[in-house]
């Protein structure tokens, strides 16, 4: 059984391991371009740096963690479910949104969305989202002009 | 132009129709933002940038200011009457404001806390308006190593005033410098980090970014938490405090508009600071320290006299030295680049139009502030009432719109997504996102300027050095890193000796930013 401790160390050990990955492929697409010289320093130059520094404080953290384990650190992980119910929805809105269009992508974001989070009956939710996404056309679509994607459905 | 003529020029430019509906527009639009505990400042301002693409600068800036500001006013709103704060800078005003509500006194409170921001930002207003033109004149030698130097300063303090960890913090700003790399090399034009993609040439899109990890992520904390509000309701007719409410609130307001303006200049969480600051000097001035958190008048006076004077201070560096002090100002000088308008030190000289209308607005915004904040309260409470289910999917909503807009993307909308749910991973884990975004305006200009002053020297990093201004920036670079490590050094030798944990690397409760 791990101790609270041995599981803090661990948690911070992967974080500052995502860290590490982060820092080697700042580095690997810095190294991509031409890095010149001190003298005359090129594309890669400045992001090499980055990458470098970035690895290093990755493993200050882990080092300081190691040296003074603290006494508790949180989970990554949502404590509701919903928060993790809403990033799906959010994604898959993102993905329909240029193909299904802006009005049937926000009416299912907002009925969906609306329901998880209000416990509404699906047949207020729907009308809910429906109202909004036609409110929203109307106010960015047809008074600010602002191109919506009119999707498959309705092209 | 003496400063006294070129404000008169401002009035001018700021109270044209135009300019005065948009402050009106922004002030109000931030109250309500402030009012509203799903959203702070900076997820306001970047939610309201696209809808300024069509505006003249000036009026752009005018109603992004508005936003900043109000918000500071809104903000108290929800810490008296719900004891939750609006933003983060509204933390503070919870301890008395709330128990002076509940003691049947929310009217003084909330007409303290908006009397008290009308004396600060105007004075900040003042104050920003005689230090930024010398400070920008000073600025006017400065070459690229003092520009890269001030940045590395400023990223510094950033870390080190920060609202986490300054090593958690320091990693934010050199992701937030990273994700700036995308894109063309504004030097050579050879594309980084891009995998051929043409969408990304122009880089990551600030304002993807930024609605990511202050809307989408804010909408995820604030779902996990589920805060439960009981609005207290003030009684209007009991809205304007005694003669002595007034006489106690003096010295706070006054102390809190000096101390709130000086820390508002520096970089890193200085609105939020200053609120702090402000109570524990208001607490041991007081003749009763035991007596703050009970529902003192001088609890809210001070602090919100500092939050609302910091605003004016945030804004002295972005103008004058065109280098923002802080993620809500980072946001505003991307509203203004995106114009073609550079801020700076020549900002003055270019477009005194926009320098000194947006100083003259900010006179105006105070005033309109006070005017429609004491009667409208009992309106902006009754947002609180707008139950969550129907505000963050709408906010959210909002969020895809003014994404999509900006290059009608859908590469945008993925970076927002993403950037969400990594801002909601981060503070989960105790970084705070905000140097990402700071990071990342100034990303490219710290770049140019290390470039630039290495092939200055032919490749002497001595340059940085030898030249004074440049030099003494970097050493007090080093010295707050100095301080800090020996702080770090001795708490965690002391923490050995006593054989405890080190702290705990949980975030605080995340409030808007």
């Amino acid at each position: 059984m791990t101790t609270p401790r041995a599981r803090t160390t661990m948690r911070v050990g992967a974080v500052a391991g995502a860290f590490l990955l982060v820092a080697g492929w700042v580095c690997f697409e810095a190294l991509l371009v031409p890095i010149g010289s001190v003298r005359m320093p090129g594309a890669g130059f400045f992001p090499l740096v980055l990458g470098v520094a970035l690895g290093a404080l990755a493993v200050g953290l882990f080092g300081m963690t190691v040296a003074s384990p603290p006494a508790d650190t949180p989970s990554i992980w949502p404590e509701r479910p919903e928060v993790l119910y809403l990033m799906g929805i959010l994604l898959a809105s993102v993905w329909l949104f240029e193909r299904a269009g802006f009005l049937v992508t926000m009416t299912l974001f907002l009925a969906v969305a609306t329901r998880l989070l209000g416990r509404l009956r699906w047949g207020t939710a729907v009308l809910v989202g429906l109202a909004g996404s036609l409110a929203a056309d109307l106010v960015f679509g047809r008074a600010l002009l602002i191109a919506l994607p009119s999707g498959m459905l309705l092209h | 132009m003496d400063p006294l003529q070129s404000l008169l020029y401002g009035f001018s430019v700021s109270l044209t129709p135009t300019n005065l509906a948009y402050c009106a527009l922004g002030v109000v639009l931030g109250t309500i933002v402030g009012v509203l505990p799903g959203i702070g400042p900076l997820g306001g301002i970047t939610l309201l940038l696209p809808t300024t693409f069509g505006m003249e600068p000036v009026s752009a800036i005018i109603m992004l200011a508005g936003i900043y500001y109000g918000a500071m006013y809104g903000g108290s709103t929800t810490s008296i009457l719900v004891n939750i704060p609006g933003e983060a800078a509204s933390v503070v005003t919870c301890f008395d404001g709330y128990q002076m509500a509940r003691q049947g006194r929310a009217g003084p409170a909330l007409s303290i806390a908006a009397l008290g921001s009308y004396v600060a930002g105007t004075l900040s207003v003042l104050g920003l308006m005689l230090l930024a033109p010398s400070l920008a004149r000073f600025a006017l030698s400065f070459g690229p190593p003092e520009q890269f130097s001030l940045m590395v300063l400023g990223l510094v303090i950033l870390a080190y005033m920060g609202t986490g960890p300054v090593l958690k913090s320091m990693m934010m700003i050199v992701l937030g410098l990273a994700v700036a790399m995308v894109g063309l090399d504004q030097l050579s034009g050879f594309a980084r980090f891009t995998h051929g993609r043409a969408d990304l040439g122009d880089g990551v899109s600030f304002l993807a970014v930024a609605m990511g990890l202050f809307g989408v992520a804010e909408i995820l904390v604030n779902v996990e938490q589920k805060v439960v509000q009981n609005v207290i309701k003030p009684k209007l007719r009991a809205l304007l405090p005694t003669r002595e409410d007034c006489r106690r609130s003096v010295g706070p307001v006054l102390r809190g508009s000096v101390v709130g303006f000086f820390i508002g200049i520096l970089p890193g969480a200085a609105h939020i600071i200053s609120t702090f600051v402000s109570y524990a000097m208001e607490k041991r001035l007081s003749g009763k320290p035991e007596e703050f958190g009970t529902g003192r008048i001088e609890g809210v006076a001070g602090p919100e006299s500092a939050n609302n004077a910091a605003t004016g201070g945030a804004m002295i560096p972005f103008l004058a030295l065109g280098i923002p002090s802080s993620p809500a100002t980072a946001t505003m000088m991307v509203a203004l680049l995106i114009h073609g308008v550079k801020p700076g030190p020549v900002l003055m000289e270019q477009r005194p139009e926009v320098f000194w209308g947006l100083i003259a607005s900010m006179y105006i915004g105070n005033v309109m502030l006070l005017i429609l904040n004491l009667p409208l309260v009992g309106l902006f409470v009754n947002l609180l009432r707008v139950p969550q289910h129907y505000l963050f999917p709408a906010i959210l909503m909002i969020c895809f719109v003014g994404v999509y807009s900006v290059n009608l993307s859908g590469t945008d909308l993925w970076i927002m997504a993403i950037a969400g749910v990594a801002g909601f991973a981060l503070r989960k884990l105790g970084f705070d996102p905000a140097p990402i975004v700071l990071a990342m305006v100034l990303g490219p200009m710290m770049e140019q300027a290390l470039r630039q002053g290495l092939m200055m020297s032919r490749g002497e990093f001595a340059i940085f050095l030898s030249r004074p201004i440049s030099a003494v920036m970097l050493s007090a670079a080093a010295l707050i890193l100095l301080a800090h490590l020996i702080s770090v050094y001795k708490r965690a030798l002391v923490r050995r000796r006593n054989g405890e944990g080190a702290e705990v690397l949980s975030v605080e409760r995340p409030v808007s930013l």
